[in-house]
């Protein structure tokens, strides 16, 4: 767990199956659900996160810890000598890393990422799914996210002509 | 190690809406298509099904286009400025809202589509042999939009006006790909075949046909006309048959109705809705 260090707000995570996580308040802050719930003052000693298991939660803390801002800190840290275009190149291939992950891990991380609004990682975690779907045929769009066709084909029918009516 | 993929899971409807949102309109309409689900979120949580299409009248002369905005019965006929082309150049077609031009200048025609919504424009790969033809090299291309798969394509008859040599291959550019393919045409004539340019070209489904005689594109039929009558062509199975053909009666009592003064004596018409479909997703990755 992380260290604490002087001057530096710890707040704590709570996931619904019991784990707890220690991290600092600038990074809960990426999420603007618990940035909300801290500037309103609703979060005293301990947050609970429903719907979100600490599997889920500890990726997209650690999500959090690549993506808050370094600057503004006091100490010398933020003031080394690597230039802002290299960080940058840095994040996206730890993006590219942080992301291989499965189907279902990533849709739980879409889900994490919609409730506690990083809008960071539902732009990272939805681009593949977006992807899938501009470039694939409906019937592979519909195995990718294990959806049922349940048009009757009079129905279909319809549809395509509407499409087309619209466009033609 | 197995992967923990086996249990389904579905997207929440806000995440699915957010995901939608993100996607370019034509593949937001397209995956209507998907399930029911998908299609109410895009009719009640979108307004891609909101825009209504429009006529487009293009005027050869100046190279503007003007776009209808009123196609009832009270329309009182006024159109308005929509796009104008900074050089000389001819609108080759539309698709989804989406212009595609070739400019008169350069041999061969250079192609470019254009989004007057967005005022976003895209140049296409050049064609790799365009020098043989003389004039209105325009009258060669046809944009078309595949519903299915949602892709553009250009596709470029090797053909002029003056000139009709055989061909046994046609050109076809997708949009986003970076260079032009050459596609064998049908079967007849043991693959070779002729066009005449001057009754035009037509792409419907993703598939591009020329026929003899003036004719455009009615719903699923193609009208032709052929010795003072107007013939429908059926498709049947994916291909068309000029057997199937069947005269269409056009009473001559109909006196039709005014939808547009015409800007001036050189004009064409077109579809057109307007969309906010991005071009820049198409760039060629080179």
């Amino acid at each position: 767990m992380a260290t604490r260090e002087a001057g530096k707000k710890m707040i704590m995570l709570k996931s619904p199956d019991g784990m707890e996580f220690e991290v600092e308040e600038a990074v809960a802050m990426e999420s603007q659900t618990i940035r909300k719930m801290i500037e309103d003052d609703c979060a005293d000693t301990a947050i609970l996160i429903p719907n979100i298991n600490s599997k889920i939660l500890s990726r997209v803390i650690e999500y959090c810890n690549k993506h808050v801002p370094t600057t503004g800190a006091t100490g010398a840290a933020a003031s080394d000598t690597v230039a802002p275009a290299a960080l940058a190149e840095d994040l996206k291939i730890w993006d590219a890393e942080f992301i291989k992950v499965n189907r279902a891990t990533r849709f739980d991380l879409i889900q994490a990422a919609s409730y506690l609004n990083i809008k960071g990682l539902l732009d990272l975690t939805s681009q593949t799914t977006i992807d899938t779907i501009s470039d694939n045929s409906l019937e592979e769009i519909r195995s990718f996210l294990s959806t049922k066709n349940d048009y009757l084909p009079e129905e279909e029918q319809t549809i395509r002509r509407e499409n087309q009516w619209a466009f033609q | 190690m197995a992967m923990d993929d086996a249990g389904r899971r579905d997207l929440p409807t806000d995440v699915l809406v957010d995901i939608l949102l993100r996607l370019p309109p034509s593949t937001r309409r397209r995956v209507r298509l998907v399930c029911r689900l998908w299609r109410d979120v895009v009719d009640e949580r979108t307004s891609e099904m909101q825009s209504r299409a429009t006529a487009l009248l293009w005027d050869s002369w100046d190279a503007v286009a003007y776009v209808l905005d009123d196609l009832s019965k009270s329309s009182t006929g006024n159109c308005r400025e929509l796009w104008r082309h900074s050089t000389y150049g001819e609108l080759v077609g539309t698709c989804n809202g989406l212009l595609c031009l070739s400019d008169m200048m350069t041999p061969g025609g250079t192609v470019t589509l254009v989004n007057p919504a967005t005022d976003e424009t895209l140049s296409v790969p050049q064609l790799p042999c365009p020098g043989q033809f003389r004039i209105n090299w325009y009258k060669a291309y046809s944009f078309a939009y595949h519903p299915t798969s949602g892709q553009y394509k250009v596709v470029h008859v090797p053909c002029s006006i003056d000139r009709m040599p055989m061909f046994g291959t046609v050109h076809v550019l997708t949009l986003g790909e970076a260079s032009w393919r050459e596609v064998t045409t049908g079967p007849e004539q043991d693959g070779w075949c002729e066009c005449d340019l001057s009754a035009g070209i037509v792409s419907v489904d993703g598939t591009t046909y020329w026929v003899m005689g003036p004719h455009f594109v009615y719903g699923e039929y193609v009208l032709t006309e052929e010795k003072g009558w107007i013939c429908r062509h059926y498709r049947r199975k994916g291909m068309w048959s000029s057997n199937k053909a069947v005269p269409v009666l056009v009473s001559h009592r109909a006196q039709g109705m005014l939808l547009a003064k015409t800007p001036s004596s050189w004009c064409r018409t077109f579809p057109y809705v307007e969309t906010m479909e991005p071009l820049s997703i198409y760039v060629a990755n080179c």
